[in-house]
């Protein structure tokens, strides 16, 4: 384990104080399930954070209302109160299926959204339907708030544009109206070989079978989770039946591979992308889709 | 590296003492305070052997850095028993033939401890959801749900008497 001293905020503006004079040697924890992991790798290239900052004591950073016609999630929101919340099973119910694919109940127990999104793993889970849902995260630091898109936010696997002196406070996103059809679908598990991970989620407003608005977003397939602007444009307008949604699996699989080059996964990602955006489709456009 | 204060509740008795800021909750339960029952696994969040409960939570106390379990309530599978006496599920467990080398035990007994703390009547997949974070590589996990189906009948029972 590496070596640091450990401080626990008390405050929101205690610890957006602390980041602004000691962001260059501190590194936030809020669940660690990513980062305890980090800390303990033994690693002689990095020697670690003078700090550790805990945020698990910002209760103010923890929850999930609804705003208007928005929902914004505090950045210490667990998944286990993701893949719980009524309100989320309600409105955006492929958020929670996400929340609740993550690992196990423990890890869903500590692990937050606001980890999920800082870590900026390609295949976070929580990712692909807050794409879908375009979220936006709001960033704090002592000088102030920004918002960005959380597009904007990942720029890379594990990267994101996140100052050093920023905290992400919350996310949020627009109410998708009446009528929307949602699905999350996932293949393979965390430890098991990276090539046999893949998730979609898709978001569809539909008007008597036909697409009015898409969204399509991938995960574990490329740098980050992303959306697939190409599928979205060909599938709205169309009217949603099995030859369009295997029409719009072939594509995403085309793309992917398109932006990714042929790898030696490519074999076996191929068909299950488009499988599960098939089926994502589906299950988004059937009445009543969980 | 500076020591640090912690304050927090164990199996129901309050503990104030300096810990090293590095130390995970899983070292401090098992060096510090000798509950031996929490088992280190992995260490990585993947076997579920260190699950203790957390402010009604089961969790990993392998990724839990001790500081950050200041002022909260943590149960070990040693604060179970009363007075001597194995609490139902643990004797359920026994009684299913659910332990058999033991070294998941402690963490299986916890994390069906949590469910249990939440829902009094789970469906048996609900049962295995909880368990799910919880490696055995001997009983091939038939027992274990077993045990804890086991329990909420005969609690039922007997609550029914
Ligand atoms: C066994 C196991 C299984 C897992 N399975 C899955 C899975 O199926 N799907 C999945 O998506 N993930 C999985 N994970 C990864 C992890 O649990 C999630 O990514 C989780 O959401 C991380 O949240 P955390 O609060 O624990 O993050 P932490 O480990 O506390 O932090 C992660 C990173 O984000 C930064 N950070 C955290 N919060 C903030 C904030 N508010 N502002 C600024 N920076 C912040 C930290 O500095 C750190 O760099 C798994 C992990 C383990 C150990
Ligand atoms: S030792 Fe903690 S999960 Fe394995
Ligand atoms: S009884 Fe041996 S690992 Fe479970």
């Amino acid at each position: 384990m590496k070596e640091f001293d450990f401080v626990r905020a008390g405050t929101l503006s205690e610890a957006l104080e602390f980041l602004a004079v000691r962001h260059t040697a501190t590194r936030v924890i809020a669940g660690g399930t990513d980062l305890m992991i980090t800390l303990r790798r033994n690693d002689p290239s990095w020697p670690g954070p003078g700090y550790i900052l805990d945020l698990t004591g910002l209760d103010c950073l923890r929850g999930i209302s609804r705003e208007g016609d928005r929902i914004r999630i505090g950045a210490l929101t667990t998944h286990t109160q993701l893949a719980e919340s009524p309100l989320l099973k309600d409105k955006v119910p492929f958020l929670s299926a996400a929340a609740f694919s993550v690992g196990s109940p423990q890890i869903r127990n500590r692990g937050t959204i606001g980890g999920n999104i800082i870590n900026a793993s390609p295949a976070a889970d929580t990712l692909p339907p807050l794409l879908a849902l375009e979220a936006r995260c709001r960033l704090v630091s002592r000088e102030g708030e920004r918002d960005v898109s959380l597009t904007e936010l990942l720029t890379g696997p594990y990267r994101t544009s996140l100052r050093p002196q920023e905290i992400l406070k919350e996310v949020y996103f627009q109410i998708p109206g009446e009528g929307t059809g949602f699905s999350f679908q996932k293949v393979g598990r965390r430890k098991a070989l990276s090539i046999s991970r893949l998730s979609v989620a898709v978001l569809l407003s539909l008007v008597e079978g036909q697409v009015g608005k898409a969204r399509v977003a991938v995960g574990a397939a490329l740098a980050n989770a992303a959306r697939l602007p190409e599928v979205e444009e060909f599938l709205e307008g169309r009217l949603l039946d099995r030859d369009v949604a295997q029409e719009a699996g072939k594509l995403a699989a085309e793309k992917v591979v398109e932006i990714t080059g042929r790898r030696w996964s490519t074999p076996y990602k191929e068909p299950v992308l488009l499988a599960l955006v098939r089926r994502a489709l589906l299950a988004a456009g059937a009445p009543q889709s969980p | 590296m500076k020591s640090t204060p912690l304050r927090l509740r164990v199996n129901g008795k309050t503990i104030e003492t300096m810990v090293e800021p590095n130390q995970r909750l899983l070292d401090f339960l098992r060096d510090e305070l000798r509950l031996t029952g929490v088992k280190e696994g992995c260490g990585v969040g993947e076997c579920g052997a260190c699950t203790v409960i957390m402010n009604g939570q089961a969790v990993n106390s392998c990724l839990v850095l001790v500081g950050q379990a200041n002022g909260a309530d943590v149960l070990t599978v040693e604060g179970l028993a009363e007075d001597g006496e194995l609490s139902p599920l643990q004797q359920s467990f026994i009684d299913h033939g659910a332990v058999h080398c033991g070294f998941c035990t402690p963490g299986m007994v916890m994390s069906a401890q949590a469910l249990l703390m939440k829902n009094p009547k789970p469906s048996r997949s609900e049962i295995k959801t909880a368990l799910s974070g919880n490696l055995c590589r001997c009983t091939g996990y038939q027992q274990i749900v077993a045990a804890v189906e086991g329990v909420i009948k005969k609690v039922g029972a007997d609550s029914a008497k």
